[in-house]
């Protein structure tokens, strides 16, 4: 890293608007293109504060800022357009989470990197919707809450209980959310409502190790720890009436169950698994970055190509976690209300991922290329008439599922031609850390966290509480900013907001 | 010639003329009755009538064949023409008798019935197979149609008549008609933004162009939708076991 005195950093950072700065060529060695993070007042004194700290004498270790990480992303081979950091953006291993960045397939010398997809593969959320109000569910909320609990195994080393053997895994790793159809755990329906329709297809299962596939095994059905949750939730406020109907959401107070998970253990041994392998790739191609985590590989090399394969995988292994999830969440309400989940209308709204690499046509300076699209704590948002957006969501563009932290509100937005334009149809994807999870657990008590959701009228179910206070709303940016920063900024539109009733957290 | 017996003992060629003036071709053809219909001797002692085609094989074939038309008792005929078909008319009555009950039925007024050409019986319950596409009475009539359904017209009447008959299929078939209303807002199509043209005209073809599509879109998603569930009334079997499961530490 360049280390110069802030003033001098400042510099490079140019203001371009009221909701965005550009990062000029020149702020870290080798920089290919301009990097962009968009932000508004609040989230913009986070940003520069955290590179002020970082310019301090004596500053070294831990993660660097995530301005310098938007322009190391930067000084990657390939990357075309720009370097976009999102309002949610944060520090994390090489690429920031909030980070994306696209990559000419056609450049020979353009590179895949784990770093740019994180550890938590196709991590993302879904949303169902209910024909239950708020009155139908606030008498029972407990229940419910306790009943979500009972079916959803969660926590650090919970296990799932749907019985899979070897091959039921292998399988799933190739079909992804075919094989949840098939087996009949979720609905025809489900899958076109699903990024990718929930599958993968060039997922390889013979290219992840033993080892996860030995970690994944008992997990799958499992929503895991962290960050990660369900929840119920209400609708609390429509701001696009007639894209809310598309979704089957007709008014405020109609109840949603918003599922946040990943891949488990599985998707982390694979990006692990790659790491190794990268590192000697680069040697051996002579790939220089500015960090060493950005470790990576050219995306027609074998190895590349071999994590591409195996990152496939691992995001089917989430579509079908999160898919076996579905299934008992319906079977919870079902058995709650004592009716079915069809007649509960429990559709799903829409599932999206927000951590993995895709190929996607884009529009780059007036000429159409094929490009491999890094998203890390980025979703996708395509613009409404997109061809690989389902079809009920033609008109009204992509839905954008983005969750809050616990105990405050979640939104859904829609994809615009804006964001097409300037994030290659990306954006933001929750709250965004503020505080680091050791600083959260100094600063925090959990009985604290735990005491706060009670008096905002919050059922909570928890596996590990002693780790409540790394989620606390304290712990993160305010996901209202960071929503609000995205539609001002025109690369995305707000849709509607909901607050939670029920949490079941890890 | 023999064609007709030919055909009614089975005879792998019926077609070919069988010349009898080639003993070879004779030969084989009464070998072929003996095997196949007539079965007089049995099958060691049909032996000599087997020897067909090998060297100097005429001498000892007439003698055995002499034996035959002895044993079988063909009466006198003139040439080998008369005697093969005193031969295939013996078959033919062998086959006959074996099968009495069956063939008893096949009288010649049966057969001649049998033998009329088959005439279409079924006639066509589609009132537009009849319709004359051209002349000037049925252009009028459809663009009467179209007046009637308030619709625009084309200049080939066919065209206005497939839409005329879309619109009765969408709207006004007795199951479309009991369908309960769509819920929730129309597309606003008027006052939604530009989406292809400067022209508001064809803008506003094109939007309509565009929902069109979307319609048919969703209709093949919900047919692939009916598949997936009629594959999986036959796969699926989704199971849990509690017993399986670890919450947290």
């Amino acid at each position: 890293m360049v280390v110069r005195p802030y003033d001098q950093e400042l510099k490079y950072i140019e203001k371009i608007n009221s909701h965005s700065y550009r990062i000029k060529v020149g702020f870290q060695p080798n920089m290919k293109v301009e990097g962009i993070f968009y932000v508004n007042n609040h989230l913009e004194k986070l940003m520069f504060d955290e590179l002020r700290n970082a310019c301090r004498p004596g500053q070294m270790g831990g993660f660097l800022p995530g301005v310098k990480q938007i322009a190391n992303v930067a000084a990657l081979p390939g990357i075309v357009g720009r370097s976009v950091g999102l309002p949610d953006i944060h520090s994390g291993y090489g690429f920031a989470i909030g980070n994306m960045a696209a990559f000419d397939i056609n450049d020979p010398t353009s590179i895949v990197s784990p770093g740019g997809v994180g550890f938590d593969i196709n991590c993302g959320v879904r949303l169902l919707r209910t024909n239950l109000f708020e009155k139908d569910v606030q008498p029972v909320k407990e229940q419910i809450a306790q009943s979500l609990f009972d079916h959803i195994p969660v926590g650090v080393g919970s296990k799932g209980i749907i019985p899979m053997n070897a091959k039921d895994l292998e399988e799933a790793l190739e079909m992804g959310m075919d094989w949840s159809l098939r087996e009949g755990y979720v609905w025809a329906e489900d899958k076109e409502h699903c990024e990718e329709y929930g599958r993968m297809l060039n997922a390889d299962p013979s290219k992840v190790s033993m080892r996860a596939k030995k970690r994944g095994l008992p997990q799958l059905g499992t929503l895991g720890a962290g960050n990660h949750y369900a929840e119920i939730q209400v609708v609390d406020e429509i701001y696009d009436k007639f894209a809310a109907s598309k979704m089957g959401i007709e008014e405020t107070g109609q109840v949603c169950v918003m599922i946040h998970s990943g891949s488990r253990g599985f998707g982390h041994q694979v990006a692990t698994d790659a790491l190794v392998q990268m590192e000697k790739a680069m040697k051996r191609d002579k790939i220089e970055t500015n960090d060493r985590q950005l470790a990576c590989a050219r995306i027609n090399s074998t190895e590349g190509q071999d994590y591409l394969k195996a990152m496939a995988a691992a995001a089917n292994f989430a579509w079908v976690n999160r898919s076996s999830m579905t299934f008992l969440s319906r079977q919870a309400f079902a058995k709650q209300f004592k009716t079915t989940p069809d007649d509960l209308d429990m559709h799903v709204i829409y599932d999206v991922s927000h951590n993995v690499a895709k190929v996607e046509e884009h529009m780059v300076n007036g000429k159409q290329k094929t490009l491999l699209v890094h998203r890390k704590g980025a979703t996708r948002a395509f613009p409404p008439h997109h061809p690989l957006i389902p079809v009920d969501y033609q008109l009204t563009g992509q839905p954008v599922l983005v969750g809050g932290t616990m105990g405050t509100c979640s939104y859904v937005l829609t994809g615009t031609e804006q964001g097409m334009n300037e994030t290659f149809g990306s954006t933001c994807h929750g709250a965004g850390r503020a505080l680091s999870r050791a600083k959260s657990r100094r600063n925090l008590d959990y009985l604290d966290v735990l005491e706060r959701m009670k008096t905002l009228g919050i059922a909570i179910r928890v596996a590990s509480p002693k780790l409540v206070m790394e989620e606390a709303p304290e712990s993160y940016k305010n996901v209202t900013d960071v929503v609000d920063t995205c539609h001002a900024a025109g690369i995305s539109k707000k849709c509607m907001k909901l607050r939670p009733i029920a949490v079941i957290k890890g | 010639m023999f064609r007709n017996k030919l055909t009614a003992l089975e005879h792998p060629t019926p077609d070919a003329p069988i010349d009898c003036s080639n003993r070879v071709q004779f030969a084989n053809t009464v070998l072929w009755l003996e095997d196949q219909k007539i079965r007089h001797y049995k099958i060691e002692d049909r032996e000599p009538l087997r020897a067909i085609g090998t060297p100097n094989w005429e001498k000892n074939w007439e003698a055995a064949y002499e034996q035959y038309k002895n044993d079988v008792g063909m009466m006198k005929v003139n040439g080998p023409v008369e005697e093969l078909s005193w031969l295939l008319s013996y078959a033919v009555r062998l086959e006959y008798l074996d099968n009495v009950e069956t063939f008893k039925s096949f009288t010649a007024d049966r057969v001649n019935e049998l033998n009329k050409p088959s005439k279409p019986t079924i006639s066509s319950s589609n009132p537009f197979d009849n319709l004359n596409l051209v002349g000037g009475n049925f252009a009028a009539c459809v663009e009467k149609l179209a007046k009637r359904l308030n619709h625009s017209t084309h200049v080939d009447p066919a065209i206005t008549l497939e839409a005329s008959a879309r619109l009765i299929y969408e709207k006004l078939r007795p199951e479309a008609l009991n369908q309960p209303k769509p819920e929730g807002k129309a597309f606003p199509i008027k006052e939604s933004e530009q989406f292809m043209f400067a022209d508001k005209n064809s803008d506003e073809a094109a939007k309509i162009l565009r929902l069109l599509q979307i319609q048919s879109v969703r209709n093949v998603q919900t047919s692939v939708n009916e598949n997936i569930v009629a594959i999986q009334e036959i796969t699926a079997d989704p199971k849990t076991d509690s017993k399986l499961g670890k919450v947290g530490f």
